[in-house]
């Protein structure tokens, strides 16, 4: 029993941080109708930037370095790989192998600035562990369900209660009359794209003191299970974006004892599953085909 | 570039031959040229451009069957790298075992065409970039279990001393002897795609790419042909493999994963739906590396600038296929502009999914 308890623990801990790769996911998708491919790569850079700057200062100043790189980054990816083609009224799956193209290209750049080898995360954190109840917990951990959590209801009140928030839910219903409204469509594009590739730097980050290191190979899995995620829960619902996370990392964590070595199959499968099963993931709504 | 229907040079006013009229007269003659170029091939260049023009034929195979899926179907598939892998260890596996090439080469048809049916059934509920990220999650399981499996496939070290090509107790060992039997199989798969596109079937490929609910209302079982689109294209992908498998005479999981399916994908995208696109996008992508040597270490860096470039410029590819010229027409007949500001997939290729209600 308290095995499986000790699994909950880490399997939520874990899905957290896939829980904010998923809300980037979502939010772009939302606004843009498009699978950013390039959100795994984006990641991973933000990811190596703020590893460098936490080596000179400290974890949390390489948190908002990472996330401050990745939003640039990611606003450029729009303007230069997505912009151009909603210009000239590209379909969406052209949009999406743009992305592709794009995450390439970060790949190369990560690789030939950062070099192939996995680098290991400095101890940062206090290494502190408690008890709480039955359940065994590290400083490390805590700040990684804080960050996630804190990070998530930030989010709900920027979308909610804020006038970009406001702009942002205009954009989703219908971009045309928001612009009629004085939105400005192009830009909100470009900032939800940068906050959607700053949640992915800091979940890198939170990645990268839980495992204790960042290589290049992450960015393509940890994307690939937050898209996972994102459809698990419904892609394009915050919620539902949260809640898939989540769901992915326990049953990551419980399917990795039977299946160790087909740990990163488990969210495949799940994938394949959910996608056949119920398209719409858990809090989406169904979507109708038509003519 | 419009087609000139008639065939015949067109002039301009002036009486002179127009910029389209020597494309078309220099499309007619690039057909014959290239068939003759790849017969002679051996001949005229070193071993190592022969090497590469093995390396071209293997993969025009892959672009041609990747096709077949994308290209006519407008089916998104990201996992093109796992029928190539399947292919590759089912021949090498039953060569390695004592069973001859043949017997190797059909069997990686058939296990790939397999595995095109079971990466095809989710298409019959899922479509656009969701069956795209399927396609992708399948060729990560099978690369996987091809880590995993060390009693079959001993994992990560893969399968070494493949036994070379035999048929008729001809052994295809030089490198020019195994071109011309790479270049017979790509042109039976040619062949047999040519014929597949330009059926009934082709028809209804193209139709499920144009409007899956209109042709779905036309009575065209929808699911039945894209189910076997992938199984087709399965086959001829495994057949690819098989090639790769007794060429290299040696096979590993790494060099079956993501990166493999992209570069599938870009070659695709590249050419076009058609023969020569699915040739040309294939030398492209192989060559340009080749030819600037300090390029090669940062092949993806290009790939990926291809992919974005032509996205936004030919999202159909360098030479698309024939059916697709009409499109301008059709849709200077329909003349609608889309409903809201986001263009809802009306384009060619992939059909976005329908918009949440």
């Amino acid at each position: 029993m308290s095995l499986l308890l000790e699994q909950l623990v880490n399997g939520v801990i874990i899905g957290s941080v896939y829980s904010l790769i998923a809300l980037g996911f979502s939010l772009i998708f939302s606004i843009l109708e498009v699978i950013n491919f390039a959100h795994g790569s984006i990641l991973v850079m933000g990811t190596l930037i703020g590893l460098v700057v936490l080596q000179r200062t400290n974890f949390w100043v390489g948190l908002l370095i990472a996330a401050l790189a990745s939003g640039l980054l990611g606003a450029l990816v729009e303007k230069a790989a997505i912009y151009p083609l909603r210009l000239r009224r590209a379909p969406l799956g052209a949009q999406f192998i743009s992305t592709i193209g794009a995450g390439m290209m970060i790949d190369i750049a990560a690789l030939v600035i950062f070099g192939p080898k996995t680098r290991p995360f400095p101890p940062s954190l206090p290494a502190t562990q408690f008890a709480l109840g039955p359940v065994r917990g590290s400083v490390v951990e805590l700040a990684i369900l804080g960050v996630s959590l804190g990070l998530m209801a930030l989010l709900q009140v920027l979308v909610n209660r804020t006038r970009f928030g406001k702009a942002i839910r205009a954009t989703v219903q219908n971009p045309r009359a928001a612009a009629m409204f004085g939105v400005d469509v192009d830009t909100v594009n470009t900032l939800t794209f940068a906050l959607g590739s700053a949640l992915a730097a800091v979940a890198g980050m939170l990645m990268g003191v839980y495992y204790n290191m960042a290589d290049l190979g992450t960015g393509f899995l940890a994307g690939m299970k937050g898209f996972v995620a994102a459809v698990f829960g419904g892609i394009g619902s915050i919620p539902g974006a949260v809640l898939g996370g989540l769901a992915l990392g326990v049953a990551e964590d419980i399917g990795a004892t039977w299946l160790s070595s087909y740990r990163d199959a488990v969210a495949f499968i799940i994938l394949i599953v959910i996608l056949l099963v119920r398209p719409q993931g858990i809090l989406g709504h169904p979507e109708r085909q038509k003519v | 570039m419009r087609a000139n229907p008639t065939g015949l040079r067109r002039r301009t006013r002036a009486g002179k031959v127009s910029a389209a009229g020597y494309l078309t007269a220099l499309r007619k003659g690039v057909g014959p040229l290239a068939v003759l170029l790849a017969l002679t091939f051996p001949f005229l260049v070193s071993q190592y451009l022969v090497h590469l023009g093995v390396l071209i034929s293997i993969y025009t195979i892959l672009t041609l069957s990747l096709n077949l899926v994308s290209g006519y179907a407008g089916q998104l598939a990201l996992g093109h790298a796992a029928f190539y892998a399947l292919g590759a260890y089912a021949s090498a596996l039953l060569t390695l075992s004592g069973h001859p090439f043949w017997l190797g080469l059909l069997a990686a048809g058939v296990v790939a065409a397999l595995g095109g049916l079971v990466v095809g059934l989710p298409s019959l509920k899922s479509s656009g970039f969701y069956l795209g990220m399927i396609t992708l999650g399948f060729g990560e399981i099978v690369k996987l279990v091809l880590l995993n499996w060390d009693s079959l496939t001993r994992g990560p070290m893969g399968l070494t001393n493949i036994p070379p090509a035999k048929l008729w107790g001809y052994t295809f060992g030089s490198v020019a002897s195994f071109y011309y039997l790479a270049l017979l199989i790509l042109a039976l798969t040619a062949g047999a795609v040519h014929r597949l596109v330009n059926s009934r079937v082709g028809e209804a490929l193209v139709a499920i790419r144009e409007d899956e609910v209109a042709a779905k209302a036309m009575g065209i079982d929808t699911g039945y042909h894209k189910v076997l689109a992938f199984t087709v294209s399965g086959f001829l992908a495994g057949l690819a493999g098989s090639l790769y498998a007794h060429y290299i005479s040696f096979i590993n999981p790494a060099s079956f994963g993501s990166g493999e399916s992209f570069l599938i994908v870009s070659m695709t995208l590249l050419g076009g739906a058609s023969l020569g696109g699915s040739a040309l996008g294939a030398a492209t992508l192989l060559l340009v590396p080749e030819v600037f040597r300090a390029l090669a270490d940062y092949r993806l860096l290009f790939y990926g600038a291809v992919l974005i470039l032509l996205m936004v410029f030919r999202p159909n590819g360098l030479i698309p296929e024939r059916r697709l010229r009409y499109r301008g027409i059709l849709e200077r007949l329909r003349g609608a502009e889309p409903v809201s500001g986001r263009d809802s997939g009306a384009g060619p290729g992939y059909r976005a999914p329908a918009e949440e209600g």
